[in-house]
């Protein structure tokens, strides 16, 4: 919508954008959300740009490997965020601020999805088998530069560790995923979750400790 | 690491970038004396590398994020200029929830409708017998003293009577 026009090259030279954009693309967030909040539309995409492909990963993670509902919850996350954007406050930075709202979004779809497969449960029973192969073979292949045995491993161990993740209780899981998947600081996710960081730190030991005894295969070097 | 229980949250935290300067120096310090904790701390990198690897990072291709943004652009710019039609000619409320709202009227109507009218009516009652005896607690000393009164009346007419025949004599 607003990539009509020239077209200008940002400074990592990985997304044209729109020569008007350009510009907005060195300010920071805080800056960008004081635009937002009084409607500048080019304020909005450049936040969007920024942050997209990550929050595309944290969806894609949270909701098994479904790259669809990835999209459509990072951009209701998206829209939900810039609608409340008159409430953020400033207090914590903007992308924890966002990342809490994706992280509820998919926390929200994720129980709503569960609702729906304890009602319809004899539905899925026959799904079941069916879908966990879908959802394997929807994930990004480990191995691909790697020989088929790396491969065929490399899957196993992907099957493995998604089994062990989804008997997660829901804290761990999130804190684990946003911590060794994401690379992001206890400090950070505790703001995400809401949490105190003593908290995050004992879901985060609980839920290594718990994956640690379940891929007791793939522990040793 | 049997032995060393109590390091085992340094190790973590160290495992994972979390350990302050002071701390990482003693782990450090540990580590060069003891060889279950060096072996733990190595089968832990592992399988954090193993899982690391196995679920990598997914990409968004660029015409997703294209129509992402665009979509999140067109959804803001509706919001600011739609107005209180919106609903009704962009779809979200079809002719078959208007019928079933119109439905469900017609039928709370037909419920309570006659039994709110018959309640307006016995408030409209209610409020009459309210004034009558508003009417009898202000005048209740002259009820009370009808008897009274009936008989103060009855002397004052015998009383005329026997006036004109005194007259008339």
């Amino acid at each position: 919508m607003y990539n009509s026009g020239a077209t200008a090259v940002n400074r990592g030279g990985r997304h044209p954008i729109a020569e008007r954009d350009a510009p907005l693309m060195s300010l920071e967030d805080k800056d960008l959300v004081a635009r937002a909040q009084h409607d500048d539309p080019s304020a909005f995409e450049i936040l969007v740009r920024r942050y997209q492909e990550k929050a595309y990963a944290i969806a894609y993670n949270m909701c098994s490997g479904d790259r669809e509902e990835a999209q459509e919850l990072t951009q209701e996350a998206f829209l939900r965020a810039f609608r409340s954007l008159n409430n953020f406050r400033g207090k914590s930075s903007f992308y924890t601020w966002f990342y809490r709202i994706l992280v509820n979004t998919c926390l929200d779809s994720r129980r709503r999805r569960k609702r729906w497969e304890r009602i319809f449960t004899f539905w899925r029973r026959d799904r079941g088998a069916s879908d966990s192969k879908e959802m394997d073979e929807d994930y990004p292949d480990p191995g691909v530069k790697s020989n088929p045995m790396t491969a065929l491993r490399g899957k196993q161990l992907a099957q493995e560790i998604s089994e062990a993740l989804e008997t997660l209780p829901e804290k761990q899981r999130v804190v684990f995923q946003l911590k060794v998947l994401h690379g992001m600081k206890i400090r950070e996710i505790a703001q995400i979750v809401g949490s105190a960081e003593g908290t995050v730190k004992s879901h985060l030991f609980r839920a290594t400790h718990f994956l640690r005894d379940a891929l007791q295969d793939w522990v040793q070097p | 690491m049997k032995n060393c229980r109590h390091w085992q949250e340094t190790l973590w935290l160290e495992v994972y970038g979390e350990l302050g300067p002071e701390e990482q120096l003693k782990w450090e310090n540990h580590l060069s004396t003891c060889e279950a904790c060096l072996q733990e701390r190595k089968r832990l990198i592992h399988l954090l590398e193993n899982i690391k690897e196995s679920m990598p990072e997914p990409s968004i291709s660029r015409e997703s994020a294209r129509a992402l943004r665009t979509a999140v652009s067109e959804k803001l710019g509706e919001k600011h200029h739609r107005g209180w039609w919106h609903p009704f000619l962009a779809g979200y409320i079809k002719p078959l929830h208007v019928a079933a709202v119109c439905g469900m009227l017609v039928v709370a109507f037909g419920w309570f409708g006659i039994r709110g009218i018959q309640h307006a009516r016995t408030v409209k009652i209610a409020s009459d017998a309210g004034v009558e005896e508003k009417m009898i607690v202000n005048n209740i000393d002259i009820l009370e003293n009808l008897d009274l009164l009936e008989e103060m009346e009855t002397l004052e007419k015998l009383d005329q009577v026997m006036g004109r025949k005194n007259a008339t004599i």
